[in-house]
């Protein structure tokens, strides 16, 4: 079980093989910070976060075969199912502008699909239209939808491994609801079976809370049906109410003069919210919705600093980007999930990687949202013998561990320290008194972890969690952001009037201890990669002897996959950001390598993050 | 006048009717006990369950001493089986009420079609079905009938029962089935087919006397094993051998049965995946070159870290001293390896997931260990006991204390009852239910199997449930 989780955590922090169960599988996603919807390559849905981008997925979904689960459109002209989803990958794809809204194209079929999320209520809109007139005069939609009510402690896409916490009941009545109570104990599932068969209502269906997904369509549907799979299994037929593994078809006649069809999907904790959900949607209306939507992301990015680039690739690549963080944004308690992904454990938040997102927001005006970031955090430390002032690997949104709590991330607290310091120098005065009060307290207890476990850096080594070995390691690179974590905790502290000669002396060892392993007896660099070591700050920024490294690193961007790229190019952007000319290197590399980032993870929020580090940086012309 | 004498009084009519009972028991007794044990069942069939006297050895195991020791926390272990007769049958089962209608002897099978019974039933079950026949309730083409949902048929005198008509009809055309071992000396016999076909007899007895044989070949030798009972501390379980291959083998049958379970089946192939980046390997030729006998114990299941994490650890023992050369050497990758000693016992930690999940390798005295954690280590080098010895014919042997399994089981049960991870239960379920159950398991005391080695087979003996606890782990 240990092993499972951890490769499954770990494994999505190397990312040439993005989490054991296989590459990028969401390419277009939508959300409001608690709904949150993604498409795969093919145009089906397979992802369906609620109550925010971190919880579990609720619809079932496989990529093992084209077909097999998610929600998709489908003909059914007599002779079989025909599935409304491509025949190859590369269709789903997102507007150009600031709001989310996903678009499939299948030239081929001659449909077009599109959804989105409408920004303050927890409904999704999906509509299919076909370009000429269709075969049909209705469409089938079919909806494996699977309620889970809550994140596994330690096991991220714990629904996707356990059947038994997913799913329930579904039933069709004029809408059709996909449920499961947060009480799901034997008593539950007897009553629910007891209904199946024709008695009285579970008593969950009016009390206490769970998850319920409803839909509805823009017109009655001509047929809906549920079934289970334990049913297609033993060859059962498709019924009005389901018990188990559930998934429901509807029939949805299209509109005679568009041509279209569309679903108004709400989800809540109880019936009720459903309800009055879809009841809102149909009444506003297709149209109506997907300008609002528009309209709402609009005048979001009016609050979001400009592109520092004239309209181009580049502007473009920003916009998406900042698009793609603010969609992986929490809208409660200031989590941001790493990606929005449907398997592989990438739609939690990472702290080693969050301090990235935390700066981009800064960078991009979303002060607000960086500071809720690095508060998440403060609350995220753990307590007790051993581990306080520790964060943990990976986290819910809703502050639960998202790893095995056995996982030392040392990273995870470093990075923290000196996200919270780079926060404090983009406040404005006024603020910054208040803010250090706040996150003093977090930041005391993370120094002093960090200093505790730095206290032997030559005799004894300080061991770590490294995922891209998987395992505990000392290695040179978490030493560097241990020191610059440390150098980071230590100036807030004089900032706030405290000193800590301890964690000065500390830094020094770390330092030293760095400054053996990596450089030589001549004071070069003798490691490989020593921009990696940058935020330990061992020689000053502008010195000379970065310079062969700089050089070997800028040659090599364009062989490097599209995620080492990038990472590469914003650890440069960071060492050079001081150096108006040497950051000029850098300016004809940013749209092609932020390309094919952004082309091969396009639901990922640390990518987006460095993309917009990179640009603002570099774009900086030394500001920063 | 003479008074007529009436020839037909009350006592006269209770007298005849209790001698015609007892006439009837009598007969009824000898008549269910004339014939011998059999059993029909498909030829599919994995495993059956056979007793020559069932309503005897249902009541001597509700009676012993073990079900009296689990009865404060599980008054009622077989209620939920009691309760489906009754709904299915009208008749809430018991050892007399069985023995009436449905004689002493049973087989009970499970086979893919589906599971069922083979008794040979006393004369009122068979006049019943006598006349339910002359009624109208007649057997179709294939000889089956149908009582409520559970299909039967007569064969040779027998009666052959099940809720699957497909299993019923298979029984009836059986010509290569499971051939029955068991005995009138036992209460009752386990036995299943496939490529380790075996059984067990339970005998009467305190702890459950077993005997049984397997067939799974292991290494035969003549030093007493004394592994068995070395471990410090108290194991949950453990299972000593002569040679690694066997432990090995038993693994591979573990890890076989593990993946035929969807959600295990995915871990195990993340575990591969996993064993791969940790680069660890076979061991080398010869690396078991002078061992004695190994062990392996399971103590703990540390559910706090949000995953069950095992603390287990495998020792190899030498027959002198053991060798300064470490047998482990090159399966866990060096590179990160950090020497250490514990109480003056040399070894190397391998930290891979904090001190929890962190391989440490010993040596001391005469063993070479291997643990899974830094503490567990601590406990075992240098403190691993030289006997008692078992019985020099003992090849393999198995111990399970049923208290620390319990405490394990509780554990790990919560968890899944926490995590929603139990068809259709949750932590509702646990409190409310299993984990009674599970305390009362805690109080049976301990297995305790030897087993010798006999060709490709193991035969075995010893308690399932011995009351003598702390003398043996």
């Amino acid at each position: 079980m240990v092993a499972l989780i951890l490769v499954a955590c770990v494994s999505s922090y190397g990312d040439a093989t993005y989490g054991v169960f296989g590459g990028v599988d969401s390419v277009a996603a939508s959300g409001n910070g608690r709904l949150t919807i993604a498409f795969d390559a093919y145009g089906r849905l397979n992802l369906c976060r609620w109550p925010n981008p971190t919880s579990p997925n609720q619809v079932t979904y496989t990529r093992s075969a084209q077909a097999a689960g998610g929600a998709k459109w489908a003909l059914d002209d007599g002779d079989g199912v025909r599935w409304l989803i491509a025949d190859a990958p590369g269709e789903a794809t997102m507007v150009d502008g600031p709001a989310p809204i996903v678009q499939i194209n299948n030239t081929t079929l001659g449909v077009s699909q599109t959804a989105f999320v409408v920004p303050d209520r927890d409904i999704a809109v999906f509509r299919i239209q076909f370009a000429e007139d269709p075969p049909q005069d209705s469409v089938i939609w079919h909806a494996d939808f699977s309620p889970c009510t809550s994140a596994m402690r330690g096991v991220p896409g714990s629904e996707a491994l356990f059947a038994n916490r997913r799913d329930m009941v579904a039933f069709a009545e004029d809408r059709v609801y996909h449920a499961r109570t947060s009480e799901a104990n034997s008593i539950a599932w007897e009553e629910s079976e007891r209904w199946r068969t024709g008695g009285l209502q579970p008593a969950w269906f009016g009390k206490g809370s769970g998850v319920w997904i409803g839909y509805e369509a823009s017109a009655p549907f001509v047929h809906a049906v549920c079934s289970t799979r334990e049913q297609d299994d033993s060859g059962g037929t498709r019924v009005t109410r389901a018990v188990g593994q559930c998934y429901s078809v509807v029939r949805v006649p299209l509109d005679e003069t568009t041509h279209s069809a569309t679903i108004y999907l709400a989800i809540g904790g109880k019936r009720s919210e459903v309800d009055g959900a879809i009841e809102f949607a149909k009444q506003t209306g297709f149209d109506a919705l997907l300008l609002a939507t528009q309209e709402w992301w609009t005048t979001k990015a009016r609050e979001i600093t400009a592109a520092p680039v004239p309209a181009g690739q580049l502007s473009t690549l920003y916009t998406r980007a900042a698009r793609q963080l603010q969609v992986s944004v929490s809208a409660d308690g200031g989590a941001i999930a790493r990606a929005i992904t449907a398997q592989a454990p990438l739609g939690v938040d990472i702290p080693r990687q969050g301090a990235w997102t935390t700066l981009a927001l800064d960078f991009i005006n979303l002060r607000s949202a960086a500071e809720a970031h690095i508060a998440f955090y403060g609350r995220g430390l753990r307590q007790g013998d051993g581990v306080d002032g520790t964060l943990p690997a990976a986290l819910y949104a809703d502050g639960v561990e998202a790893a095995p709590s056995s996982v030392l991330d040392v990273q995870a607290t470093a990075w923290f320290l000196w996200s919270a310091w780079q926060h404090d120098a983009f406040l404005q005065d006024e603020q910054r008194a208040a803010y250090r009060v706040a996150t003093w307290e977090a930041v005391h207890k993370a120094g002093d972890f960090i200093a505790s476990w730095s206290r032997a850096v030559h005799n004894t080594p300080a061991l770590s969690f490294e995922p891209a070995m998987m395992r505990d390691a000392s290695t040179s690179e978490t030493m560097a952001v241990a020191c610059a974590g440390l150098r980071s905790a230590t100036a807030f502290a004089q900032a706030t009037g405290t000193e800590k000669p301890e964690w000065n002396a500390r830094v020094s060892e770390m330092t030293e201890a760095l400054r053996i392993r990596a450089m030589g007896a001549d004071g070069k660099f003798k490691v490989e990669d020593p921009i990696a070591l940058w935020p330990a700050e061992l020689v000053a920024a502008g010195d000379p002897r970065w310079d062969p490294a700089v050089q070997r690193a800028l040659a090599e961007l364009s062989a490097q996959s599209p995620e080492d790229a990038l990472k590469a190019l914003a650890n440069l952007a960071m060492l050079l950001r001081d150096q108006r000319e040497k950051l000029a290197q850098l300016e004809p590399l940013l749209a092609p390598v932020i390309q094919r980032a952004l082309d091969a993870y396009p639901c990922d929020s640390y990518y987006a993050s460095l993309a917009l580090a990179s640009i603002i940086l570099v774009y900086s012309h030394g500001a920063f | 006048m003479r008074r007529k004498r009436k020839i037909i009084t009350g006592w006269r009519v209770f007298s005849l009717v209790v001698a015609a009972l007892i006439a009837f028991s009598i007969y009824n007794a000898r008549f269910v006990a004339s014939a011998p044990l059999r059993g029909f069942y498909p030829d599919s069939t994995t495993l059956a369950l056979s007793s020559w006297d069932f309503p005897t050895a249902w009541r001597s195991v509700q009676t012993g001493p073990e079900f009296k020791r689990m009865r404060e926390d599980w008054p009622s272990p077989f209620a939920p089986l009691e309760l489906e007769a009754r709904l299915k049958t009208g008749i809430r089962p018991t050892p007399s009420r069985w023995r009436l209608w449905l004689g002493n002897r049973a087989v009970f099978a499970i086979a893919p079609e589906g599971e069922g019974v083979t008794a040979y039933p006393g004369l009122l079950l068979r006049w019943g079905d006598a006349i339910r026949t002359k009624l109208g309730a007649r057997p179709d083409t294939d000889g089956i009938s149908q009582y409520g949902n559970n299909y039967y048929a007569w064969h040779n005198g027998y009666l052959v029962a099940s809720p699957s008509r497909a299993y019923v009809l298979a029984a009836l055309n059986n010509t290569n089935a499971l051939k029955l071992v068991s005995n009138d000396s036992v209460l009752f016999t386990v036995q299943w087919a496939g490529e380790h076909e075996g059984h067990i007899h339970v005998a009467k007895g305190a702890g459950f006397p077993v005997s049984g044989e397997v067939k799974f070949a292991v290494r035969d030798g003549d030093l007493p094993l004394t592994l068995p009972q070395a471990w410090p501390g108290k194991p949950v379980g453990t299972i000593s051998a002569r040679d690694t291959g066997d432990l090995s083998r038993i693994a591979a049958l573990l890890h076989e049965a593990a993946a035929d379970v969807e959600s295990m089946a995915h871990g195990l192939e993340i575990v591969d995946t996993l064993a791969n980046v940790w680069r660890i390997q076979s061991p080398r030729a010869g690396w078991n070159a002078g061992v004695d006998q190994v062990s392996i114990a399971l103590f703990d299941m540390d559910t706090r870290a949000g995953v069950p994490i095992p603390s287990a650890a495998y020792t190899m023992r030498y027959a002198d001293a053991s060798p300064e050369a470490n047998p482990f050497e090159g399966i866990l990758d060096a590179a990160y390896s950090i020497p250490y000693v514990w109480d003056k016992n040399p070894g190397t930690m391998f930290p891979l997931v904090g001190m929890e999940f962190s391989p440490c390798i010993a040596r001391s005295g005469r063993e070479w260990t291997l643990a899974t954690g830094e503490a567990l280590m601590t406990e075992l080098a240098g403190g691993m006991a030289d006997g008692p010895a078992c019985a020099p014919n003992v090849d393999i042997a198995l111990r399970v204390s049923w208290s620390e399994f319990a405490r394990v089981a509780d554990e790990v049960t919560l968890w899944l009852g926490e995590n929603e991870l139990l068809p259709r239960r949750n932590i509702d379920d646990v409190r409310g239910g299993i984990a009674a159950k599970l305390k009362a398991i805690g109080a049976l005391g301990t297995l305790q199997i030897d087993g010798e080695a006999r060709g490709d087979s193991v035969k075995f003996s010893g308690h399932l449930a011995s009351a003598a606890e702390d003398a043996e782990t």
